[in-house]
């Protein structure tokens, strides 16, 4: 089975998001990490491959920032990677989707894994529409996989309130995987020596065939952190006084008692 | 010099200290105060490739360099130091010397399966009456036929319980009217071979420190590392890779302490504010920053020329001297900035006070370090 797993740099959860005055990101406090997500993908593909001697490769476009999740992904277990290097936020999802697809397209995979969504802009996007762009089916919200049977797959899916649906999906597939589906692995110091001897590829997109980043269709036009609400109020003290004073506000301000 | 992480050793922090903040921080605490070896961590920390980080992969190591190694023991150092007192006794002194000085048959027998994450390994110099007088040991082998016999005592030995081999140093001959010193590897699970004792101790409690027994322990002579009478050769070399990472451990432990300071500063309130904004603790916590700063770039600068195949002695001990009074200091500090709160076990910040008090002792008291620095400037032209 040969399965590639797509990978996100996305801004580090820690870092101090600011924005300046035209509500763009201030770029000189972030910091970069593997979306959360992409890693219980990349746990899944190697398990799926372990047990099938398969082929995992992981596939990233972005800047340079991409290379350490990518690296990071080796060291767990990949066999090699793809660096689509070029700028994201020229791109919307279905550009990213588009570089993507033209980087797999060929590869001959049964399956591509990406997370459910990207823990900095979280669109859910880009699984789905690498699936149409690549012609292959989809389904999104996995929370477990099977051995493959005869070219198809049975997976779980999460559903609205924590039920599971049974699927089968025929390869090749794209599925988006769900945090939680897996423990994703540390690497081992083995797996991270190992990393750096391994084929890391890097296509610029006119190697892909772009003239240039195809070009957005949804447009963001800046962002706004939303002003401090109001209505909260803290109590402080022991829990007795608390208690009552929150007896007193519902009875005597609130009136709800 | 070039003190820029390469992109391995990078990931490689990121890798231990991830493990070491999920894995071990929560629990580390209720290890330490139940005194609880934890095994199953261990054997996470072995499968990662923890136990033998610098031996090279044909021998089922890592292969890191001494750089990355030190790294990895900061970042335990600074969650735990009873477990990374383990990590670098069987990577330190017990792995590299073996991988240094042993035959391929030695390695493929004691050195791959401990690098691989089976077994720990541990160092038996330090006797009942001899520690910083190494060369006053008096466990002795004697020659019988091609095998030797071990018997005498051995204290402190780090992991005695739980390791599955040991590097002993012993009396094997006299030359001149002096003793002559040799190393051997011997397995724990051996004739002869006996825990007498764990130690209760102020700090490092999760850490296993025994007092071992060898009672006509008798070894063959493929038990026997390097020649005959190299034993003080080994134990000293593998000695000045280990104060690079004890030096490591202690900025550790510092650095543990100095973030829980430093977020105590920003919460506790007193006379109407966080106790932050008063000078008094800013300059304070504004030494302790400049003392894990300079104890973290001697070590790597140590360490560094070890990777270099460069002799390190003086620096490694001026990197263990200044790191671990250095960290006994901050860890001091540490507990008084958090008044009452400091001093009692719910707070990390009393084991960490604990902790560090042992780093100016073991692998070389501060004042065996001076000793080393003093005779290392003594016979160099170019000084301190
Ligand atoms: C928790 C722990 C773990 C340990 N693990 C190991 C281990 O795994 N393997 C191992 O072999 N050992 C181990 N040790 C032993 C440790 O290395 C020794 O305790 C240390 O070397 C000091 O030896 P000592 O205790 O005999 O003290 P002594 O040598 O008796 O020293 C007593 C005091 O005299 C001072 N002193 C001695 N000589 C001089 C001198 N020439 N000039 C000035 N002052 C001097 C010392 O600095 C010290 O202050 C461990 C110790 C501890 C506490």
């Amino acid at each position: 089975m040969r399965i590639a797993v797509c990978m996100k740099a996305v801004v580090d959860s820690q870092a101090r998001i600011e924005l300046d005055g035209d509500g763009n990101l201030r770029q000189d406090q972030l910091r970069f990490e593997v979306n959360e997500y992409d890693l219980y993908a990349v746990e899944e593909a190697i398990r799926l491959a372990e047990s099938d001697e398969g082929h995992v490769t992981v596939i990233s476009a972005g800047t340079a920032d991409a290379v350490q999740g990518l690296r990071k992904g080796l060291a767990m277990g990949a066999a090699d990677a793809i660096h689509v290097d070029c700028d994201p936020d020229d791109l919307d999802a279905s550009g990213v989707a588009a570089v993507l697809a033209a980087a797999l397209h060929d590869g001959g995979y049964d399956l591509v894994l990406a997370g459910v969504e990207s823990d900095d802009l979280g669109g859910s996007q880009v699984g789905v529409l690498l699936a149409e762009a690549l012609g292959y089916a989809s389904t999104t919200l996995v929370v477990g996989t099977n051995e493959p049977v005869d070219g198809a797959m049975q997976v779980r899916r999460e559903l609205e309130g924590g039920e599971h649906a049974n699927v089968q999906v025929q390869f090749p597939a794209v599925l988006t995987i769900q945090s939680g589906i897996n423990e994703p692995r540390y690497p081992s110091l083995k797996g991270i020596m190992a990393a750096k001897r391994k084929d890391l590829a890097v296509k610029g997109l006119a190697d892909l065939g772009f003239d240039g980043a195809p070009a957005r269709r949804v447009e963001s036009l800046g962002l706004t952190i939303p002003p401090p609400r109001e209505l909260a109020r803290m109590l402080e003290g022991g829990a007795e006084e608390t208690a009552a004073e929150l007896v007193r506000i519902l009875r005597e301000e609130e009136k709800a008692l | 010099m070039d003190w820029k992480l390469t992109a391995d050793q990078s990931m490689i922090r990121e890798m231990v200290r991830e493990f070491a903040d999920a894995e071990i921080a929560p629990h580390a605490a209720e290890w330490d105060r139940r005194k609880e070896f934890p095994s199953a961590t261990f054997e996470q920390l072995g499968e990662l490739g923890l136990f033998g980080m610098v031996v090279p992969e044909e021998w089922g190591g890592a292969g890191l360099d001494g750089t990355a190694y030190c790294l990895a023991l900061e970042e335990l150092g600074r969650v735990d130091a009873s477990t990374c007192v383990a990590i670098s006794v069987t990577n330190s002194v017990y792995c590299a010397p073996v991988n240094k000085f042993g035959t391929d048959a030695q390695k493929d027998r004691w050195l791959r399966p401990c690098a691989s994450g089976q077994w720990l390994g541990a160092f038996c110099l330090s006797e009942p009456d001899a520690g910083s007088d190494a060369a006053g040991l008096t466990t002795r082998a004697e020659r019988r036929g091609d095998d030797y016999v071990l018997n005498g005592s051995k204290a402190w030995i780090t992991s005695g319980e739980v390791c599955g081999a040991m590097l002993v140093f012993a009396v094997s001959g006299e030359v001149a009217g002096k003793p002559e010193f040799s190393a051997f590897i011997v397995p724990r699970e051996h004739d002869g071979v006996a825990i007498i004792h764990r130690e209760e101790k102020m700090g490092l409690r999760s850490s296993c420190t025994n007092q071992v027994g060898f009672e006509d322990c008798v070894l063959s002579s493929d038990h026997l590392l390097g020649n005959e009478g190299d034993g003080l050769k080994i134990a000293l070399d593998s000695l000045d890779g280990g104060r690079a990472g004890i030096a490591a451990q202690s900025v550790g432990i510092a650095q543990g302490a100095f973030d829980v300071a430093h977020s105590y500063l920003q919460e506790r309130d007193a006379f109407g504010g966080p106790i932050g904004r008063f000078e008094g603790l800013r300059h304070e916590l504004g030494r302790m920053a400049a003392e894990i700063r300079a104890g973290r770039l001697l070590y790597l600068r140590a360490a560094t020329l070890r990777d270099r195949g460069l002799r390190n002695t003086r620096q490694a001990a001026i990197a263990k001297l200044h790191a671990s009074e250095a960290s006994n200091r901050i860890a001091y500090q540490a507990v008084q900035m958090h008044g009452g709160y400091g001093y009692v076990t719910d707070y990390d910040v009393e084991r960490f006070y604990r902790d560090a008090r042992v780093t100016t002792i073991y692998e070389g008291t501060s004042e065996i370090q001076r000793l080393v620095i003093a005779r290392a400037v003594l016979q160099s032209a170019t000084g301190a």
